[in-house]
């Protein structure tokens, strides 16, 4: 008899989902489906707006990665009008998309993560909180929050907001960069940095007691994509686009974002709102990758960065293939950041004030790639002779995993599910799979309200077996 | 140090008026032991500045009561406040359980709310939100000039 086990929604993600567990007849886990269950439909409500709102349309696509979807947006915008940005702009963009990846990163750590890798995946659900962190290592509680806020502040400082800033423009930015604020930034940076060594320092010593969950947590052989500079290290907003094979081998010449099309295309599943992206020359479902900081770190030759490099030696020594090790990459690419954004500050011309090119479109198609928290976001824009939008195509970066997402889901559930006997601990490793990647499906969904974890067994008619809560 | 908070979406209509009431003070009060703070929602990260208040004031848009009912009522510790949703979900006594958890600091505090009664998309608020915005004004202003939580009779 075959049964369905259910989970929904999924908790201590950005976004709702569910995943459903196929038990076959012997009661063991036959497959696993990871659900994105609303639809937003960006791509087709903003046709027909002239361009020069889509930056700011599109960064109402979340609240967490707005910053991400501004830099893509802007970009597109930007091959529309056909101009080349001036040097500063370009630097100014580079630090708040640093500073977004940075506070994005330090949520998924130390808020939505952090539970797990200190308490233990079968730690009381009630314990799983920044308040069950506090009780056991009351500084990584409020290294989380000082971290994030110190991201937050620099956006803010430079965009007049945490959230949806508008600063970022067709041809630039809107204002320039002043010495108070400059000052401001840097003196933020020595006590984010420390915070993020500490962490590392901890998180190294923790990460022993893992190894059956950095052995089963989506742990196979995939492509990796990301974006590389012009040396092969690692890059952020601009550069080429890097495939490689689950060695780090490219598997193709390094190519323009602009070509994007030429390698990747999007399928569609019945059971999710959620595209699945493949690599077009290994076809429909063989084609998957994943990107993200774990993609991001196995493709590259170096982070560029003193403190980020040392971190990333030590990176390098873990088991290139375990979602797992997402955490850990996370942690390097923080450091990166904070020494990207105190280099940048530094450079002679950052209080420019021509931080803005004017022109009227030349384009009629522009493509926008950068590299978000949780991987490489494209978003493609078609425009008529008036400037408004005939056609969007947002590749997210969640998307780009969705394959690797569902592949970790069923390796997990086989791994610790027995339906015979569930337990919180189970249930929990199947979510922390998906935790893992840090996906973004306010990208295509928006949480509201309570975020219960609700387990349903059941039977092939339909009928409820077994049913758990919390 | 007194922290004021205002929350909600300005782009719902009237779940905007917690924001829209702090921008309104703070741009004629230039006062440097205020600070002042607009979100769409609360977040972990303001148990760090809530730590560091003596006093503070959360301002919002509430679905309950009468369309332009302004309350204002004290806030205190619960005792048994559910904590799994606490990251996805917080209300003004998780952000001060944060605060007194990491930091080991309790503001007195309060929360001022309006009752809405449009919360469609758009600006601008409805006309029974909009005829309460100078009692609202009122209180925060006398508030604010005495650094100090004030008894509030509504209406």
């Amino acid at each position: 008899m075959t049964q369905q086990i259910l989970i929904d929604p999924v908790t201590r993600i950005e976004g709702h989902a569910r995943i459903t567990l196929q038990l076959d007849d012997s009661g063991q886990v036959a497959d696993a489906q990871f659900h994105v269950t609303q639809l937003r439909g960006f791509e087709k409500f903003c046709e027909g707006r002239p361009f020069t709102e889509m930056p700011s349309l599109m960064a109402r696509i979340c609240g967490i990665c707005p910053v991400s979807h501004l830099m893509a947006s802007a970009k597109a915008c930007d091959a529309l009008l056909a101009v080349k940005i001036p040097a500063v702009a370009v630097k100014l963009r580079r630090i708040m998309n640093l500073a977004q990846i940075a506070q994005s990163h330090a949520l998924s750590f130390f808020y939505l993560s952090a539970p797990d890798l200190l308490l233990g995946m079968d730690a009381d659900p009630a314990k799983r909180n920044v308040f069950g962190i506090h009780e056991v290592e009351p500084t990584l509680a409020r290294d989380g929050i000082k971290l994030r806020q110190t991201g937050q502040q620099i956006i803010e400082l430079l965009g007049g907001k945490r959230i949806h800033p508008a600063w970022v423009v067709p041809g630039g930015v809107s204002e320039p960069l002043n010495a108070a604020k400059r000052d401001q930034i840097k003196a933020m940076l020595p006590e984010a940095l420390a915070i993020a060594l500490r962490t590392l320092d901890w998180f190294q010593t923790v990460i022993d007691r893992y190894t059956e969950e950095i052995s089963a947590f989506a742990n196979f052989p995939t492509l990796f994509m990301g974006l590389v500079n012009s040396s092969g290290g690692l890059e952020l907003y601009d550069g080429q686009l890097r495939i490689t094979d689950p060695a780090g081998i490219p598997v193709t010449d390094d190519f323009d974002p602009q070509d994007y099309a030429r390698y990747l295309a999007e399928a569609a599943e019945s059971y999710s709102y959620l595209k699945s992206p493949y690599y077009k020359p290994l076809g429909y479902p063989d084609g998957l990758y994943r990107v993200g900081p774990l993609a991001r770190l196995n493709i590259i030759s170096q982070c560029g960065t003193p403190l980020a490099d040392q971190a990333f030696a030590a990176f390098r020594q873990l088991d290139r293939q375990s979602s797992f090790h997402y955490h850990f990459a996370r942690l390097v690419e923080i450091l990166y950041c904070l020494e990207s954004i105190d280099r940048l500050l530094d450079e002679p011309d950052i209080l420019s004030e021509h931080v803005r090119a004017h022109a009227i479109p030349n384009n009629s198609e522009g493509i926008g790639v950068s590299e978000a928290p949780r991987g490489t976001l494209i978003h493609h824009y078609q425009i008529d002779s008036n400037g408004l939008m005939t056609s969007a195509r947002l590749m997210i970066a969640t998307g780009h995993n969705n394959l690797a997402m569902n592949r970790g889901v069923l390796q997990v559930a086989r791994r610790f599910v027995q339906a015979d006997h569930l337990s919180e601990g189970m249930l929990n490793r199947v979510e922390a799979v998906i935790r893992t990647f840090d996906p973004c499906l306010s990208c295509s969904t928006h949480a509201l309200g309570q975020m219960p974890l609700h387990l349903q067994l059941l039977a092939p008619d339909g009928h409820l077996l077994d049913e758990v809560r919390r | 140090m007194m922290l004021i908070i205002g929350y909600g979406n300005p782009l719902r209509r009237d779940d905007g008026v917690g924001p829209w009431l702090v921008d309104y003070l703070s741009a004629s009060i230039h006062d440097p032991s205020i600070e002042w703070l607009t979100c769409h929602q609360l977040t972990p990260d303001l148990a760090e500045p809530l730590s560091r208040a003596a006093c503070a004031i959360f301002v919002d848009a509430s679905a309950e009561g009468h369309p332009g009912q302004v309350t204002c009522s004290r806030l205190a510790l619960p005792v048994d406040l559910p904590l799994c949703g606490v990251i996805h979900h917080l209300t003004p006594q998780g952000v001060l359980m944060l605060a007194h958890a990491l930091y080991g600091a309790l503001p007195d505090a309060c929360i001022l709310t309006v009752t809405g009664e449009d919360f469609s998309y758009g600006l601008g608020f409805s006309p029974s939100v909009q005829a309460q915005l100078p009692p609202a004004i009122e209180y925060l202003s006398a508030a604010i000039s005495t650094q100090a939580l004030l008894h509030f009779s509504p209406e």
